[in-house]
């Protein structure tokens, strides 16, 4: 028997240089070596925010609070950004789901959204504030 | 919903002593700023925003705010201000400096805090911007 979870979905960005049509044709060897070569597995990744920090709205300001183990004597405040993937980041997400959900809610004039977000996870992760999901 | 623009997501942490405990559903920690307009104490003077040079070309000596016949003098003016966000007060009160037309010398010339009044319009100057960390009592009790 396996374990059960709850059914989820979550994107990930275009894999590799082929359309869908082209993709659909490979056999399933050849998927999967395509999908290895172009990084699917690490865009399959999913992260959440560290449960040791409570989000509070203060005066129109977003603080995470640190709670449990974490030191007491520093609060972190948030761009309007950030504080959008944090509350994303409340239940497993991939870093293709918030790109997409940035999308819907954001303006990106500069076009520089998805390189914002993936560098954003990449550094949160080695600090601490972001969990990657095991 | 209305769209926003993006804007680089940004963490910025604010440590604080260490007996100042804050915690995640009571107290909170703030920034309380006094302004009082004093600078040069009632003299005439120009006010300008950005760093004195010291070098002979002027135009490297930042924003003249009281051009003209218009002349700055301490009017004595408060603003308190109050943020939870180390560095917002950078979004009211900005710094300059103060020229009392008295002489061109460095002596007649010190840096200021300005702020420009409730309507952005205005001209005060400080010497003496007052800051100070508190922990705020939350309404919450444990």
């Amino acid at each position: 028997m396996k374990k059960y979870v709850s059914p989820s979905i979550h994107l990930t960005g275009h894999i590799g240089p082929l359309d869908n049509a082209q993709i659909a044709q490979l056999s399933d060897a050849q998927l999967e070596a395509y999908l290895r070569e172009h990084g699917y597995w690490e865009q399959k990744r999913l992260y959440r925010a560290n449960g040791n920090y409570v989000l509070r709205e203060i005066a129109g300001e977003h603080v995470l609070i640190p709670s449990g183990d974490l030191p007491g004597n520093v609060m972190i405040t948030l761009n309007p950004s950030c504080a959008f993937l944090w509350k994303l980041l409340q239940e497993p997400k991939t870093v293709g789901d918030l790109i997409f959900a940035a999308r819907q809610r954001f303006d990106d004039p500069s076009g520089e959204l998805e390189k914002h977000i993936r560098e954003f996870v990449e550094y949160r992760v080695k600090t601490g504030h972001i969990w990657e999901v095991k | 919903m209305e769209r926003i623009m993006w804007v680089k997501p940004e963490m910025r942490e604010v440590t604080f002593a260490a007996n100042a405990y804050v915690a995640a559903c009571d107290n909170l920690l703030s920034w309380f700023w006094e302004f009082i307009c004093n600078a040069g104490g009632g003299n005439k003077a120009d006010i300008y925003e950005g760093t004195y040079s010291d070098d002979w070309d002027s135009s490297n000596d930042g924003t003249n705010l009281t051009p003209g016949n218009s002349y700055f003098h301490a009017c004595g003016a408060e603003k308190h201000y109050v943020t939870y966000e180390e560095g917002k007060e950078n979004e009211i009160f900005s710094t300059g400096w103060y020229d009392e037309n008295e002489g061109s010398g460095r002596e007649y010339k010190f840096d200021v805090t300005i702020w420009k009044g409730e309507d952005g319009n205005n001209v005060h100057a400080t010497t003496s911007l007052v800051s100070e960390l508190r922990v705020v009592q939350g309404n919450h009790s444990n």
